[in-house]
């Protein structure tokens, strides 16, 4: 990877690499940390980085760096789960997504980034099973686990509504 | 086959049973031909045989699995969320999706879990992120320059302390001859190279036996020599190679007042020479050698005539020596730098590099040291 490519790999993964890692510490300024040390480790090991595997090379260090982070800092602000549920009638896309973002929150930090690089980045069990170095059965159970998890949190909070 | 009365009921169950073959069914029909009062018997047989019930289960319905279980169904609807779902597969799901409302009602459901794309998330500051390999070049040679500047820094400090050790030194008595004069001609020196100046000392020593011949002369030679010759004993004390700029640089400071008046001595009676010496020169016999001799002292009057003698243009006299031997490292050089055809910058970097040379103890032409790095000189 040339310097070139890796100034073009900034401008295309930054936002992503970000909003993956903030999803994860919900915690700007760590979120922000964790960035710049996995693209410095980029910087570092480009010589032997091929820039079309780039991305995911990207988010390999990043969620490993995320995951050395918060066993170091644990870091992680659950919010109470009823905390903030004195919602209005108005707007139910923004509740719905709030609620689902909660949801997101009550998961395991492997589960999230799986459902995370799934959706965000849309990534298959085989590309996510690289990055988090998990096998392709193991990604497809945990991630099955997390999306039943996130619909029965849905299904309970609308119950409670 | 043998068929008759005694064992036909066996023969009868059998083919009421179906086990005969065609031939012996045949046997059994023509042996009842033969008696037809056993064919009542037979029908008896016959009637024996259960008849085929039609009977279909009724709750055959309720004892059947469904075609997909529901674990299979929802781990297939998981799939299909994460588009991971086999095309054949995908197929069947989403036409059970259109059939089943329960099931559409959990597909739904399971949308809900899925995290929307579209959300943006901006890092902030993406310029701390980008790298550029030139920034390491830039680096380097700033510390090249920044090393560059402080051997010249050095070398420039070496010289300008150099310069000050040496400022004040006058200029010494010297007597100059522009050609050597030839072996058989008394002159005051003999130099071995062109434009050399004589200089009292070891040479001195030769001057005054070539000269001794000459009363006059001899008288004036023997002053001058022997003011000289203090001073060269002063300078020369040392007695080894060490340069001799570097002996007076360190011999200045304390032999300086009584130097002085042994030099302003010499001067005055240089001049005094000079005038003699201009006065019975012969302007038109400028011979080509061009031998200087002093002449007479203290108005004593001389007559040379095979000697020229030339008026020293210097009204500073000036003193040089010079050894006889030419491996000897005691060679002296004071010289009128208004007078010395090279440049001063050049002079100035030769003394650095003579200077340098010498303290640093090393061979010309191998390595320099500077300032404790050592340089390789082509």
């Amino acid at each position: 990877m040339t310097e070139r490519e890796y100034n073009s790999c900034v401008n295309l993964y930054a936002d992503n690499v970000y909003r993956f890692i903030l999803k994860n510490l919900r915690n700007e300024e760590d979120a922000k940390d964790v960035v710049q040390s996995a693209f410095e480790k980029l910087w570092v090991t480009r010589e032997q980085v091929v820039n079309e595997k780039s991305k995911s090379y990207l988010f390999t260090i990043a969620y490993h760096q995320m995951i050395d982070f918060i066993r170091k800092q644990k870091r992680i602000y659950l919010k109470d789960e009823f905390g903030e549920m004195a919602m209005g009638s108005g707007n139910i896309h923004h509740n719905a997504k709030r609620i689902l973002d909660e949801a997101l929150g009550k998961l395991s930090e492997t589960q999230r980034s799986l459902v995370m690089l799934k959706d965000y980045e849309g990534y298959n069990y085989a590309e996510i099973g690289e990055i988090t170095g998990l096998n392709e059965s193991q990604v497809k159970v945990y991630l099955h686990r997390a999306r039943l998890q996130l619909k029965a949190y849905i299904v309970k909070v609308e119950n409670v509504i | 086959m043998n068929i008759n009365l005694d064992n036909y009921e066996s023969f009868f169950l059998l083919y009421v049973d179906n086990e005969l073959s065609a031939a012996e069914r045949k046997s059994v029909e023509e042996f009842l031909g033969n008696y037809p009062y056993l064919q009542q018997e037979m029908d008896l047989f016959k009637e024996t045989v259960l008849p085929v019930e039609e009977n279909s289960f009724a709750f055959k319905a309720g004892l059947l699995k469904p075609v997909m279980p529901e674990e299979l169904l929802q781990e297939n609807l998981l799939l299909h969320l994460d588009n991971e779902l086999a095309g054949e597969q995908k197929h069947h799901l989403e036409n059970l999706l259109l059939k089943d409302d329960k099931l559409q009602k959990e597909w739904a459901l399971l949308k809900r879990t899925k995290l929307e794309t579209n959300e943006k998330v901006v890092f902030p500051d993406k310029s701390m992120l980008y790298r550029h390999e030139r920034g390491k070049l830039v680096v380097g040679r700033f510390v090249r320059w920044a090393v560059a500047a402080a051997v010249i820094g050095a070398g420039i400090f070496v010289g300008i302390n150099f310069l000050n050790n040496n400022v004040g030194v006058p200029p010494e008595l010297t007597v100059k001859t522009d050609q050597p004069g030839p072996p058989g001609v008394p002159s005051t020196a003999e130099a071995p190279t062109n434009n050399t100046a004589v200089v009292a000392g070891t040479a001195g020593q030769n001057v005054e036996q070539s000269l001794s011949s000459t009363p006059a002369v001899a008288a004036l030679v023997k002053e001058t020599t022997h003011v000289s010759r203090n001073n060269n004993i002063q300078k020369d004390a040392p007695g080894s190679k060490q340069d001799m700029v570097t002996s007076n640089r360190q011999k200045t400071a304390i032999e300086k007042p009584v130097e002085r008046n042994q030099r302003e001595r010499m001067v005055e009676k240089t001049e005094s020479g000079t005038r003699e010496m201009a006065r019975i020169e012969k302007p038109g016999t400028n011979d080509s050698r061009n031998s200087m001799v002093v002449a007479s002292v203290k108005n004593k009057p001389v007559v040379l005539e095979d000697i020229n003698i030339q008026p020293v243009e210097n009204l500073f006299a000036r003193n040089a020596s010079f050894d006889a031997d030419e491996n000897s490292d005691d060679h002296i050089f004071m010289m009128d730098e208004d007078k010395v055809s090279r440049t001063k910058a050049a002079g100035f970097l030769k003394k650095i590099k003579r200077t340098v040379e010498r303290t640093t103890k090393i061979k010309p032409g191998n390595s320099l040291k500077i300032a404790g790095f050592e340089f390789a000189v082509k």
